[in-house]
């Protein structure tokens, strides 16, 4: 999982060096481009095709290095994700959303030089056919589809840039925020993000439908004139068309991920290392603190505590949260994560430790495991929270009538309201 | 094709018979019925529709292109979805 992370932030900036350089050069190429075929009009064919290409090389490599970067960063994202296990620990997730964040801006700065670099390669390109001689006669079916072309390529571009600042910004306050108001924070970034590429694709239509229309008309006029396309010509318009075609089938998987993204769930921290103990229902959950435990490490919000220890700190946070909450009734709940086959006797300890700082509900934390179709990942396997609660009474059945954590946790699930005495 | 200093460019006269490729101006071809650019008379509908067709096509791949984009982009709230849920 480290390798992963690390791998992200080594390669990403590399990537992000060279599509800086090939954004740059693409548009010197396309200004040079144009300037050449302004003030030298007729030029051989061979120099109109260096002309023309290379800017469209240089901005090749720029779009390929973009691509490569976000799409590195996303597969980290994903590797980490699909692990074995969920994130371990809230701040890795909060790097990675960082990462991305951080990827995303790129792309918002980089979709912002693709447009300048893509209308330059376009003015690049036409200019100096448009220039020559030959093609001035049926110069307006090429102006037509060029202004439309550089309309398309500045709109998605600066649809791209606003998309990603929309999202950088929303994942920048996630950064700081509360962890319960992470999930909320993340849905408005994302949820207005979406609604400018709704207008985005609503942009393209109408460009590509008018620039359509007065190419058309405009070819027509150029054609009774006697100027058409040639067959060399029709092949690579059909290539065009089977390239947009192809881009954009390969999205059609990616497309419906977007608008089906995972539903809000909570995220399972349950311990890889130990068996989840299986409940025939969920509870809610309560923000509580966290008792780890497992054999000779039993952990109170992360910190290693002996039964004793653990009784001064439950005092210490019970304390701590009537200074911080002085509005919200003390819940007194302890939620402990062990494994299902571990004795009850040797966790009991603990457990009358939180009684003896006067703590009256247990809740049993386990995992419920479920799967999730995705177009472009397969089957997902999700975790989340799951829990039961156990009210701690003198009066409740004894510690002893239950062997293991398992039994505890089953007859929990099977009764509401089970009381434990400790 | 620049000419040598002291060249007299050809008469147009000249042009029509030989033509003048390297400006664009091909040879003159009666015979020839298909495109030229220099606006020998192309009328025919095939011509047009061929025309027609390499625009919408072009445009229409431009299109679907700039839609993939967005859809490409648009993937990271998938991805985000990831993180936390």
């Amino acid at each position: 999982m480290l390798m992963a992370i690390e791998s992200v932030l080594e390669v990403a900036p590399w990537l992000g060096a060279v599509a800086l350089a090939g954004a740059a050069l693409a548009v010197v190429l396309g200004v040079v481009a144009a300037l050449v075929a302004l003030v030298r009009p007729t030029l051989r064919d061979t120099t109109r095709r260096v002309l023309s290409y290379l800017p469209a090389a240089a901005f090749s490599l720029f779009a390929v290095s973009l691509v490569a970067a976000v799409e590195r960063a996303r597969d980290g994202v994903i590797e980490v994700a699909r692990g074995p296990r969920a994130l371990p620990t809230a701040d890795v997730a909060l790097r990675f959303a960082l990462n991305l964040s951080a990827q995303l801006e790129a792309l918002s700065i980089g979709s912002i030089l693709a447009s300048i670099a893509g209308t330059a390669v376009v003015l690049g390109a036409v200019v100096p056919w448009m220039r020559a001689p030959d093609v001035r006669a049926g110069r307006a079916p090429l102006l037509a589809a060029g202004c439309g072309a550089v309309s398309l390529f500045a709109g998605v571009s600066l649809a791209m840039a606003r998309y990603c600042s929309v999202v950088t910004l929303g994942f920048g306050a996630v950064a700081n925020a509360d962890a319960s108001s992470r999930d909320e924070l993340i849905d408005l970034a994302l949820a207005e993000a979406a609604t400018g590429l709704a207008s985005a694709r609503a942009f393209v239509l109408v460009v590509a439908i008018l620039a359509a229309v007065a190419a058309i008309v405009l070819a027509v006029r150029a054609a009774r004139r006697g100027v058409t396309v040639r067959a060399p010509g029709l092949v690579g318009a059909a290539l065009v068309l089977a390239v947009g075609a192809a881009a954009f089938a390969s999205t059609r998987a990616m497309s419906y991920d977007a608008e089906h993204p995972l539903e809000p769930a909570e995220s399972s921290w349950f311990p890889g290392e130990l068996v989840a103990p299986e409940l025939a229902r969920c509870d809610g959950a309560s923000f509580a603190p966290t008792l780890r435990w497992v054999q000779d490490d039993v952990r109170l919000d992360n910190r290693r505590v002996t039964p004793e220890q653990a009784t001064d700190d439950l005092v210490t946070l019970r304390r701590h949260w009537g200074v911080l909450h002085p509005r919200e009734p003390f819940e007194g709940v302890v939620a402990v994560e062990a494994d299902a086959r571990a004795p009850l006797q040797e966790i009991a300890p603990w457990i009358r430790a939180a009684h003896a700082a006067g703590y009256s509900e247990l809740s049993i934390e386990s995992e419920r495991v479920s799967e999730r179709e995705t177009r472009t990942l397969g089957t997902l396997e999700r975790r989340a929270r799951c829990a039961v609660s156990v009210a701690l009474d003198d009066a409740g059945a004894p510690i002893a009538a239950f062997a293991t954590w398992q039994d505890l946790a089953r007859a929990a699930g099977a009764a509401e309201g089970l009381r434990l005495a400790p | 094709m620049i000419p040598p200093s002291g060249a007299r460019r050809p008469s147009a006269k000249t042009l029509g018979r030989r033509g003048d490729p390297e400006h664009g101006f091909p040879r003159y071809d009666a015979r020839r019925t298909e495109v030229t650019l220099s606006g020998a008379g192309d009328h025919e509908p095939t011509a047009v529709a061929r025309s027609v067709a390499a625009v919408v096509m072009v445009l229409g791949g431009l299109a679907l292109l700039a839609l993939a984009a967005l859809d490409w982009v648009g993937y990271s709230r998938f991805v985000a979805s990831l993180l936390w849920r």
